[in-house]
């Protein structure tokens, strides 16, 4: 696997954060998503940056929706994982596993073997 | 209830995010936005919106940036894999640069107290050097709105009895007469203060305070300046005795006594008990030749000789009392104008001594005809406060330059 194919820290969960939305992953409730699970601030602009990124390496595609329901509702952008991005999240969770496999990292977890 | 978010980073947003994702990302934080007010109120709403804009700049920024990169560097676009060379060196510059910008404003934010005096040092040499420039640009650089400047001459009198521009009326008649390097040449007396009556009434006198100034009735076509509306100064308004005296008056005061109303034409109003029909207003750009005196009223140097004495100052060499600047013709330079005013100027000097001249010794003879008029380029005006600082403020640019480098 090449170097452009290995994910960085945001962009490893925003993969998880559109592999666990599916089909309702839009800015919104991607940057929700982060936020609530990592307690880290995360910027809208930021979300948009690294979808277009992986967006670029092919981990991430798009849709756009038609506008919601509600008056004066728009258009929103739904992005998921291509077969290509599930392959490189599965690997990347795996090279995590594996690195993490032994430490005592996780809280409640009886570590080492 | 329908709230809206705040308007300035929401703009700020939009300048900053790529234009494919902007109605998204617009859409995604008002809706975020709504949700916030409805649980937390507008204030908390407002406070998360702007900390929003300020996280979302620099990765707005950042994108659209490497966006327009790409567009512009064909070499990026339809490449099976990976990045070529250039493409690598330009994103890892870009990301350095971005990297090396946080790291310094990190830096500055943990010691307050020199970012505080760095940045009041740089504001305070900013401020001064803006208004050095502000004044070097005025008095030195900044061009009249007039015609082809660069062939606008002024004629400085190198003489014991002028102040360096001042000369007498006879020598502008003499020069528009017989000078063939020139187009043409205008005097101007120089703006004075007067009460304007802009009712028409004659009540002289009365008024706010205004400057006029008196000029010959060529000026705005040797400037080649139209008026906006009307007509301008003609060669026929300027004359002796003209019993219709008419002005052009500054966009300034048409603006701010008139009320920009174009029937302001055939409007009259009272200069010194005269009483002069305005036949036009001067574009805004021009406040006239010196720089430095704004003039609201341009009205025929001829009327000057209706006061006591008046006339007398038209014909009398030795009133040294207008100011003068001419058009050279197309293809003469000022050296060549200039050999021309010194045989013109040489001519007149001995036709003015007369007999006197002959009997007089040779020194005097010498220092008489030492005087002469000298040429230089007037496209930016002329101007006494430009005589008396342009060496200081010479000095000062280049001190200012040696210190910047």
């Amino acid at each position: 696997m090449s170097k452009g194919k290995f994910l960085a820290e945001f962009e490893l969960y925003m993969m998880l954060a559109l592999s666990r939305l599916g089909d309702s992953a839009y800015g919104v409730s991607i940057r929700q998503e982060i936020e609530q699970r990592t307690g880290r601030p995360v910027s809208i602009g930021a979300v948009y940056e690294t979808l277009a990124r992986l967006g670029d390496k092919g981990f991430v595609t798009f849709r756009i929706s038609d506008p919601v329901p509600v008056p004066g509702g728009r258009s929103r952008k739904y992005f998921r994982l291509t077969a290509k991005g599930e392959r490189a999240l599965q690997h990347s969770a795996a090279m995590m596993f594996r690195m993490m496999d032994g430490l005592d990292l996780l809280p409640g977890s009886e570590g080492g073997r | 209830m329908t709230t809206t978010p705040p308007r300035f980073p929401q703009w700020i947003i939009s300048l900053l995010v790529v234009p494919d994702d902007r109605g998204f990302l617009i859409s995604d934080l008002a809706e975020e936005f709504d949700s916030i007010v409805r649980l937390r109120g507008i204030s908390a709403a407002n406070r998360w919106y702007w900390l929003q804009m300020m996280r979302s700049a620099v990765p707005c920024l950042r994108r659209r940036v490497k966006a327009i990169v790409r567009r512009k560097i064909p070499t990026f676009q339809g490449l099976p894999e990976g990045k070529t060379t250039m493409q690598r060196r330009l994103s890892n510059l870009f990301e350095t640069t971005i990297g090396d910008i946080r790291y310094g404003f990190r830096c500055l934010l943990k010691s307050p107290v020199f970012t505080v005096v760095a940045v009041l040092s740089l504001a305070l040499g900013i401020g001064a050097n803006t208004a050095m420039f502000s004044m070097i640009n005025v008095l030195l650089l900044r061009q009249l709105p007039a015609k082809d400047p660069g062939r606008l001459v002024l004629f400085i009198p190198i003489a014991p009895h002028s102040d360096g521009f001042n000369m007498p009326y006879p020598v502008m008649e003499r020069l528009r007469k017989d000078g063939k390097s020139f187009d043409s040449v205008f005097a101007s007396a120089g703006a004075t203060s007067f009460r304007l009556d802009a009712t028409g009434a004659g009540n002289a006198g009365k008024g706010e305070i205004m400057r006029a100034e008196g000029v010959s009735g060529g000026m705005f076509a040797v400037l080649g300046i139209n008026a906006i509306i009307g007509r301008t100064l003609s060669e026929d308004d300027d004359r002796q005795n003209n019993p219709n005296p008419v002005a052009v008056i500054s966009y300034n005061l048409w603006k701010t006594k008139f009320g920009l109303d174009p029937s302001v034409l055939g409007k009259s109003i009272t200069i010194d008990d005269e009483i002069i029909t305005i036949v036009g207003v001067a574009p805004p750009a021009f406040t006239g030749v010196e720089v430095g005196s704004v003039s609201d009223v341009w009205y025929p140097i001829w009327m000057m000789a209706k006061t006591p004495n008046g006339a007398a100052r038209f014909t009398r060499f030795s009133s040294w009392w207008i100011t003068m600047l001419g058009r050279l013709k197309t293809g003469v330079s000022i050296k060549q104008g200039q050999a021309e005013i010194d045989v013109i100027y040489h001519q007149m000097l001995v036709e003015q001594a007369g007999p006197a001249f002959n009997k007089a010794s040779a020194d005097a003879q010498a220092e008489y005809l030492n005087r002469r008029i000298e040429l230089q380029p007037g496209g930016a005006g002329f101007s006494r406060l430009r005589k008396k600082f342009a060496q200081p403020l010479r000095t000062q640019k280049r001190r200012s330059f040696l210190l910047r480098h």
